[in-house]
Formats: C-alpha cells, structure tokens, sequence
C-alpha cells in the first residue's frame, strides 16, 4: 500500500476565495447560499444557490468560470507546495461536470468547451503538462479524480499530479431539472438555512459552483517535509439500482468505504472521522447513514460540510477531502451547518452545533452521484 | 497489456435493438452511451469475464449535455418537463447502463476528455491492471463518426502473453511514427488489427504527447 503526500491545496467556494477562508468560514457556520444572480430566476422554483466568491480574476478573458475557478484554486494549491509554474512531467487529473448553457455562450466558439477543454486553459495558465485526464462521474468526480491522481504515483507514471474539481453548474437548466426530479430545496425565502444535512426538516440540496485542488506527490525525504497530509486509499463502486436514487439499505456505501480503507491498509475501526456526503436530500441522508454504521460502526463521528458550501457537483468530493484532510492537521471536526434535529433514521455520531476538538489520524470522505457513482477517499495526517 | 476480447458497433449501420433494454433506458439513452452499451454487450455475448474482478472504463466524446437539454427544457418555464433530459444529459449514464446490463458493481469511471479519450482510457486502464486494482479492464470508447456514432469496446488484463487474441502495448515516444493515427481512432485501429489477425504498430498525438501504440499478434 502506497499513499501520495498532499503538499498544497486550493479552494473557491461560495465561503471563501481560498481554501483557508472556506474552512474558517465552515468552522464560523457561516453558508454561502444566497438568491443567484448569475442568470434570472422569477419564473423558477429554484431561486438559491451558492455562487462562488472569485478574488482577482481576470474575467476579461473568455475563458468559462469553472476554468476561472480551477486556475484560482490551482494557484492557491501550487504555492503552497512551492510551485509557480507546471514541473516537468507534471500531471493532471480533473473532475468535471460540464459546462452549462449559460457558460458556453459568454465565451467564443474558439474556446472549447467541452470537458477537456479545461485541461487547456490550466495549459494556457500554468505552462506544458503531462497526461491530462477529465473524469466525469457526476457528484463523486472530484473523488474518482484524487483516486486516479493516486494510481498514478503508485504506478510510477509520474512524482508529481494535480487533482482537483470544477464546476459551475448554476443555470435555469440545472435549477430547473434537478428541481423536477426533487433533489433541490425550494426554501427561497431562507437560502442560509435552506440545505439542512441529516436534519429532519432535509429538502434536497442547493446548487453550488467553485474548485478545489490538491498537488499530490510521490513520497519522499524532501516531499515529506513540506507535506500537509496523505492520500492513502480510495475507491469507487456502481449501483445499478436506479439511476437517480441511493442503494437504500447502504450496503453499496459501506462497500465503497471498506474498499477505500483496505486500499489504505487500514481497519475500519482506525477511521475517526467521516466527511459524509451529506447531501441533505431525504433518501441519500438515511442510506449513507446506515452505510457509514455498516462500514465503520457507531462510534466514528460525521459531519457534512454541504451546509455551508452548498453541492458543488464536480468539486464537492474534493473541497470535502480538503475539509476532512483539515481536520486532521487541526484537530477540530467542523459541525454540520443547519444540523438541529436529527432524524432518527439518520443516527450517526454528528459532530453537531459547534465544531469539536479531537484528534483523529485518519479521515474518509464520502461522495456519491448521480447513475450510482459511490466513490470514497481516505486521508491522513503526517 | 492483453486483449482478452474485442467488439465494435456502429450506430447508422445497426440501430437495431438487437438487445433487449428497458423502455425507459432505452428513452433516457443518449446515442453515445446507446452505442457504448452495446458494443459491450456484444463482447459479452463473445466472451464470458468474472464481472466482480472486472473494472469498467468507457470514454467518450459526449460533452456534458446540459446544453443540449437546456435547448431541449427550459428556455420559458414553466415547462413539459421530461424527467428523462437530465438522465440523458449525464456524462456517466454509459457506465451505469452497461454496469446495469452486464452486472459489473466494481470501479467504474468516466472519462470525457475530448478525442484524447482513447489513450487516457489506455492509460487508466493500464494504471488499474499495474496497481492490480483490477485483474481485468473492460474499457470502452465511443466517438461521433460522420453522421453515426461507433464504440469499440476492449476487455484487458495484465501483460499474459499468449492468452488472448494479442498483446497491446502502448508508451510515450520522442516522436511520432512514420504511421500516425488520430488519437480518437486508437481503439477503431487495434479493433481492426486484431480482427484482421495482424501485428501493427502505430503512433499516436494526445496531449501534447506523443505514443507508440504496438499490436503483436
């Protein structure tokens, strides 16, 4: 069993333009929904979102906002491991979506658009790059990502490979479809409390856009010493139950868990936190309640990060391996926001109210999407 | 890498549904994922695998179409809304229709990373089997041909000389061979090298790189 060292990290999110604001953002419970106003909304039952904040961007390039997002947080990461530029033989794993509607027509023709376009505009930013891979599985893209991030420093492909998540998904299209097939909250009129994970008031979740990226490198003396944590295992599983709904009974979550902690070459019971998906929708809530009992017991507290970032889709499973991986390095598990009645189906032990002091050396983040998609990722401290 | 098993579709030529599909799977399909689904279920038809060791990687050239269903959905809501559009927008409908049909519950993934689909499926294919996260690959790529769509669909395990039909081999080269092949028709050229029974050997241009694609009968 090989794990990555993580050395840098960046985030936008609708708390916070870097990742550090987006965690003391998190930890303050403070939420980033809010009326949108990226496109017109009167006539929608949707009208909330979490738009994210983008400091200092250059918006007179054409260039889509889930790229602007990916440069941001890509910078962000690359600094902190001490890069300003792609290395030589330098990698690129990416979590992706799509682009909406909207997106697409506020930029050229010229500029593509399609997934793997963003693979360019990262080129245009940061200098040559090596293999670039778009992965996209839905809500777990961001996670699917840092797996094959991992693979690839294990196979020996490269030293070196960005990982992240994109998107910006907030259009009438998205707020309108995902509406009709009741995965959003319509609580218009009280966007801050609107997402409620694991709550038994739960009404979907809330749209969300932003990025978050990690610099993953191969182990090493000099790695090593400017590593804020690992990457030690993953997974990713298909349920073919539905297209739409979760496996109900959370043997496909547990499953995915399980794998994701051998594949770290770890017992169940040495995890001390979980990151949960935490969607706030009614169904995802109670089955990856009963997957996280199933998979590593009753004892392992849970928090959702989704209450204050909202779901951003592509890098929901990334920005929360960011918040888990943070909470090792700190000591403090985040509370779920807008947790304050839990249901009884979802009996889980929530970190609730406040954040919690308490030192755990191994984290899971949970990400499960759309056409079944479970992927589960497993980070340490150093 | 060993090619266990191969198969191709065509989409214009055969739109027959020569499988048997859930109407409403049927009605929520994309034709890129269609044409996926069925060129992996045909090399299931052709060779039986252990589909609890088996992964699953399909690429495709399918863009996120949340454009397209925005055309189709919500220019003036309200709206006839077909709860189908999302489930046919989804870039990774492929993997669960052919998870679905062909009972593969274990790694599944996604890649939409433009006509450089091709290689990066070899490439995380060839990261699974190396990793030994997978004793077996089952990976399929679809791309839009003229007015028709085709998928190729490879089952590959780790390098077994002599054990399936032949082995493929691919790595980064300082240059392209004198026989180059666009990167989104790699998978169409092994299909039609092995079909053809024939050692070939190619190169390839995918992000900014450049790749040897081998063919040994």
């Amino acid at each position: 069993v090989q794990a990555a060292v993580i050395t840098g990290v960046g985030a936008v999110t609708p708390v916070g333009a870097s990742f550090t604001e987006s965690w003391d953002a998190l930890l303050a419970q403070k939420s980033g929904v809010r009326e949108i106003d990226l496109v017109h909304t009167e006539d929608l039952k949707v009208r909330i979102g979490g738009q994210a904040k983008l400091r200092d961007a250059d918006t007179s390039r054409k260039i889509p906002r889930s790229h602007l997002f990916a440069v941001s947080a890509v910078q962000q990461a690359m600094h902190q491991a001490g890069l300003d530029k792609f290395p030589e033989g330098c990698s690129l794993v990416v979590g992706h979506h799509g682009t909406t509607r909207e997106e697409a027509n506020l930029i050229s023709e010229a500029i593509d658009v399609s997934p793997g376009g963003l693979a360019i505009s990262l080129r245009n930013a940061f200098g040559p790059i090596g293999f670039c891979h778009t992965v996209t599985t839905a809500c777990s893209s961001g996670a699917v990502a840092m797996g094959l991030g991992l693979e690839m420093i294990r196979t020996e492909q490269c030293d070196l490979v960005l990982v992240g998540g994109t998107d910006a998904v907030i259009s009438r299209a998205t707020l309108h479809s995902f509406y009709e097939i009741g995965a959003l909250s319509d609580r218009n009129e009280t966007p801050t409390t609107a997402l409620r994970p694991f709550d038994r008031t739960r009404s979907g979740f809330v749209l969300a856009e932003g990025a978050c990226f990690f610099v993953l490198e191969r182990e090493t003396k000099e790695s090593r010493s400017r590593a804020i944590g690992r990457l030690m295992g993953w997974a990713v599983t298909t349920s073919t139950d539905s297209v739409a709904a979760s496996c109900a009974d959370g043997e496909v979550q547990a499953k995915t868990m399980n794998l994701a902690i051998a594949d770290a070459g770890l017992d169940p019971g040495a995890i001390g936190y979980v990151n949960a998906h935490g969607s706030g929708t009614p169904d995802n809530d109670v089955a990856e309640s009963r997957g996280i009992v199933r998979a590593v017991g009753s004892d392992t507290w849970v928090s959702s990060s989704k209450g204050s970032t909202g779901h951003m889709i592509g890098a929901a499973g990334t920005i929360e391996a960011g918040f888990a991986l943070q909470a090792i390095r700190s000591g403090t598990l985040p509370a779920t926001v807008n947790l304050e009645n839990v249901d009884p189906a979802c009996e889980v032990r929530h970190v609730i109210g406040s954040p919690r002091t308490e030192k755990i050396r191994f984290a899971v983040s949970n990400s499960f999407g759309l056409a079944g998609s479970c992927a589960a990722v497993v980070l340490g401290g150093i | 890498m060993n090619v266990l098993s191969f198969s191709t579709w065509d989409l214009d030529t055969q739109w027959t549904h020569e499988f048997t599909m859930e109407r409403h799977d049927r009605r929520s399909c994309h034709p890129m994922d269609l044409v996926s689904l069925y060129a992996a279920k045909r090399l299931a038809l052709d060779h039986e695998f252990d589909s609890s060791t088996t992964s699953l990687i399909v690429g495709s050239t399918k863009r996120s179409t949340i454009a397209e269903i925005a055309q189709e959905a919500t220019e003036t809501p309200p709206i006839a809304f077909d709860p189908y559009a999302l489930m046919k927008s989804l870039p990774n409908l492929a993997p669960y229709l052919i998870g679905k049909y062909l009972g593969l519950t274990g790694l599944a993934v996604q890649l939409s990373c433009g006509v450089d689909v091709d290689i990066s499926s070899l490439i995380v294919a060839n990261s699974m089997l190396r990793s030994a996260k997978s004793a077996s690959v089952l990976v399929v790529t679809a791309h839009a041909i003229g007015d028709g769509f085709r998928a190729v669909s490879l089952l590959l395990e780790g390098s077994r000389r002599g054990t399936g039909l032949c082995d493929l081999t691919f790595r980064e080269a300082e240059q392209l061979r004198d026989r180059a092949v666009p990167a989104n028709e790699v998978f169409s050229t092994c299909a039609g090298a092995i079909e053809a029974g024939s050692s070939l050997k190619f190169g390839t241009r995918a992000q900014n790189l450049s790749f040897d694609v081998d063919i040994a009968a």
